[in-house]
């Protein structure tokens, strides 16, 4: 008897979560985190908090704010050390759990991010998945923009990055993808762009910033990005339209990729050959024609591999020019040559190498028209 | 009374020695094979496994010999009383100390991931509490335990790891068989660690004894599950962060956990599940270690028996851990373990077993000798 009771009051000790415990409208729920570079070397952290009561569904259908959130910043030597800047702001506990996105100025990316993003990786309740975005007006003004959907802006590019059907001329990265990614000497990071519309009150979310190492290198169009995702399989949904003399203007839809990437090295320089398998689904001919025959789609086919030829060519170069490995062409270079893999020499023979690209283009469907 | 009168069955065998490796392996299995054998890490596993056989085996033949001993009863037979005392005291100190280094690990991991706000002393003890607590109910509570959580346990982790898949890279894996033939280039001794915990088999071969003849095929089942489990975790591990950036990662199987993605559900952080099931499976695992242990001093001072021995053990072992809690200091203590416990851990029972063979030392037959 005495043994259980000392049993029982042991297990006291057993409800350690109680120091933890934290009653959520204690909590000041960060959702989407602003970094810019300040004067003076300084780094600006600026803070998405929701305003709960704004939020909440009103039965009577009364309108809801537009703009349901607050704003807390704060400036620091490093992007931490604002956290008592920020918490002097709050009444409530700073809670960094629930981060859905992280917007970051172009200005602080061109200096580097290793240094600014760094409590991202190593704060435990940071997750991991939240989304990085590169903005070239500054982030702070970002995170207070009034969309015309009049939710929260963090959910609206989350909501944006979840839907496959968007994956055309940006894709996601997120903390832990990115700051593998700057660390990692066999692949660079990329960062997607977020610009915004104030006269249709909207996100435009277009291109992606890619890094040489973890500093920004250049900005790759849409049109550049979508090539870039074609040739490492990330499309799910490009849209293509090429002009022809035929047809007049052809657009696809739901055009994805199969790539396959072969390096070789002939003496001192490297050749990438692309072997990129794509198909789409003809959903427009300006010219309004149908009863396409085999041997239309078959030219219309030659015409949009060449396009994609020539295309994914100017990428590829555009990125050998910034110096920027978002295609982690040096992985591949490590794994088929582990004995020439040396990454002081790896940037160097990737500016350098030639480029081979070959498309083979499938028209697989033609949409409710013959 | 040392020895408790019951037995354990196939089943049992399975869980407990399944589980006992489990919860280890997954803190440690994929730092130290990364290290040594690079991009190649993963094939450490059927490497160290493999290299875990003679030992097991040996622990086998002591048992064939010695049906009703532990491994501490064989070595003060086959050793003598005074030499054999001596030497198992070391062994014993040496399994206490690798207990403590792993349960301060598990203790710091719990502090970081999930009860930051918590006093480490409050999470040591809890967490030394329950495992103090199962084992001082002896080895069919432990063992039934692990029998209980193992199925759900195993769905759970094998469920996440399909959900990591999309994020690995092949290329991140490349190219197999990339390492020099020699000690280092095969994994050098640390890769032997994630197998250790089935070395504490040695202390509960007189449980055994009625499932002799199922051992061998009960202990490749075991084995088959583990690589299994150990090879996605390397594989999931190396192929989404790379063999040079799991060095920078404490723990790299929770932070490959913590990137699954599940859209749309409310529940998005899958790592916390990857915690949960970790902290099952060090509990039964951190009870046994207690177990074998208190069981084993029990014998060599011949003293109370294991039950006491589990309750002064406790107090000692808390004291320990809260002044060994820095990572840093613990990680390079568990990376001295990992190098060189294989000669305590396999090694132990190979020299017993040659000198059994030698003196030709046999047991008693009658049971709780």
């Amino acid at each position: 008897m005495v043994h259980k009771l000392w049993l029982f009051l042991a297990l006291i000790f057993c409800l350690s979560g109680c120091w933890d415990q934290e009653e959520v409208s204690k909590r000041a729920l960060v959702l989407a985190m602003g970094l810019d570079q300040a004067a003076e070397g300084k780094i600006k952290v600026s803070l998405q908090i929701p305003i709960v009561e704004e939020l909440l569904i009103v039965p009577s259908g009364a309108a809801v704010s537009a703009k349901p959130f607050a704003l807390v910043s704060a400036e620091g030597s490093s992007a931490f050390a604002t956290v008592p800047g920020l918490n002097a702001k709050t009444q409530t506990s700073l809670f960094f759990g629930q981060i859905q996105t992280v917007f970051i100025n172009t200005e602080l990316a061109r200096k580097g991010l290793t240094g600014p993003t760094d409590f991202l990786r190593r704060h435990p309740t940071v997750p991991p998945q939240a989304f990085l975005l590169l903005t070239e007006r500054p982030a702070h003004e970002m995170l207070e923009v009034r969309l015309i959907s009049k939710r929260i802006p963090s959910y609206s590019t989350v909501t944006f990055f979840h839907s496959n059907n968007k994956k055309d001329q940006v894709f996601p990265q997120r903390i832990w993808e990115f700051n593998r990614n700057i660390r990692s000497q066999t692949q660079d990071a990329f960062i997607p762009l977020i610009e915004y519309d104030t006269k249709e009150e909207t996100f435009i979310i277009k291109g992606l910033g890619v890094f040489d190492g973890d500093r920004l290198a250049g900005i790759l169009s849409g049109e550049e990005t979508r090539m870039v995702g074609l040739l490492t399989g990330k499309t799910r949904n490009a849209y293509l339209s090429i002009p022809t003399e035929r047809f007049g203007r052809i657009t696809f839809r739901k055009v994805t990729a199969a790539p396959r990437t072969k390096i070789e090295h002939n003496g001192h320089q490297l050749l990438f050959r692309f072997h990129v398998n794509a198909q789409g689904f003809l959903v427009e001919s300006t010219r309004g024609i149908t009863r396409f025959t085999p041997e239309d789609l078959e030219w219309i086919q030659t015409k949009t591999a060449l396009y994609l030829n020539r295309e994914i060519k100017k990428a590829v170069q555009r990125l050998q020019a910034l110096n920027s490995d978002i295609l982690a062409l040096g992985e591949k270079y490590r794994a088929h040559y582990p004995r020439k893999w040396d990454p002081a020499n790896w940037k160097l023979l990737y500016s350098e190498a030639k480029i081979e690209v070959s498309v083979k283009f499938t028209v697989t469907r033609s949409g409710t028209m013959l | 009374m040392n020895q408790e009168r019951t037995s354990i069955g196939p089943w049992l065998f399975w869980s407990l020695s399944t589980i006992t490796c489990f919860g280890f392996g997954y803190i440690n299995a994929n730092i130290y094979n990364a290290e040594t054998m690079g991009a190649n890490g993963y094939l450490a596993v059927p490497l160290a496994a493999l290299c875990s056989i003679p030992g097991l085996i040996a622990i086998y033949l002591l048992m064939k010999r010695f049906p009703n001993h532990n491994i501490i009863q064989q070595s003060i037979v086959i050793l003598g009383g005074f030499l054999g005392r001596l030497v198992s005291i070391i062994y014993l100190l040496f399994l206490l100390v690798f207990f403590i280094v792993y349960s301060t690990d598990v203790a710091i991991l719990i502090h970081n991931y999930l009860l930051e706000s918590t006093p480490f002393y409050i999470i040591c003890a809890a967490d030394l509490l329950i495992a103090a607590y199962l084992g001082s109910r002896g080895i069919e509570t432990v063992s039934r335990i692990a029998s209980f959580v193992i199925l759900p346990l195993a769905t759970v982790v094998f469920l996440l790891f399909i959900l990591i898949l999309p994020e690995v890279r092949v290329d991140r894996l490349l190219p197999i068989f990339n390492f020099q033939f020699n000690f280092e280039g095969v994994g050098g001794t640390s890769i032997l660690n994630i197998f250790y915990p089935m070395g504490l088999w040695a202390f509960i071969t007189p449980y055994c004894k009625n499932i002799q003849q199922k051992i061998p095929r009960m202990t490749m089942l075991a084995f088959s599950v583990l690589i299994s489990f150990f090879l996605l975790d390397n594989i999931g591990t190396i192929g989404i962060y790379g063999h040079t950036y799991i060095s920078q990662l404490p723990y790299p199987s929770i932070e490959t956990f913590r990137t699954v993605e599940i859209s749309y559900i409310f529940i998005e952080q899958a790592g916390l599940f990857g915690v949960i099931v970790l902290l099952a499976s060090t509990i039964i695992s951190s009870g046994f270690s207690l177990y074998a242990i208190s069981l084993g001093m029990s014998q060599v001072l011949g003293l109370w028996d294991y039950k006491r021995f589990v309750w002064i053990l406790t107090p000692l072992i808390f004291i320990t851990n809260i002044h060994l809690a820095h990572p840093g200091f613990i990680k390079s203590l568990s990376h001295l373990f990992a190098k060189h416990g294989w000669m305590v851990i396999w090694g132990y029972p190979i020299l017993l077993s040659i000198l059994a063979f030698i003196f030709k030392k046999k047991g008693k037959t009658t049971h709780g000798s």
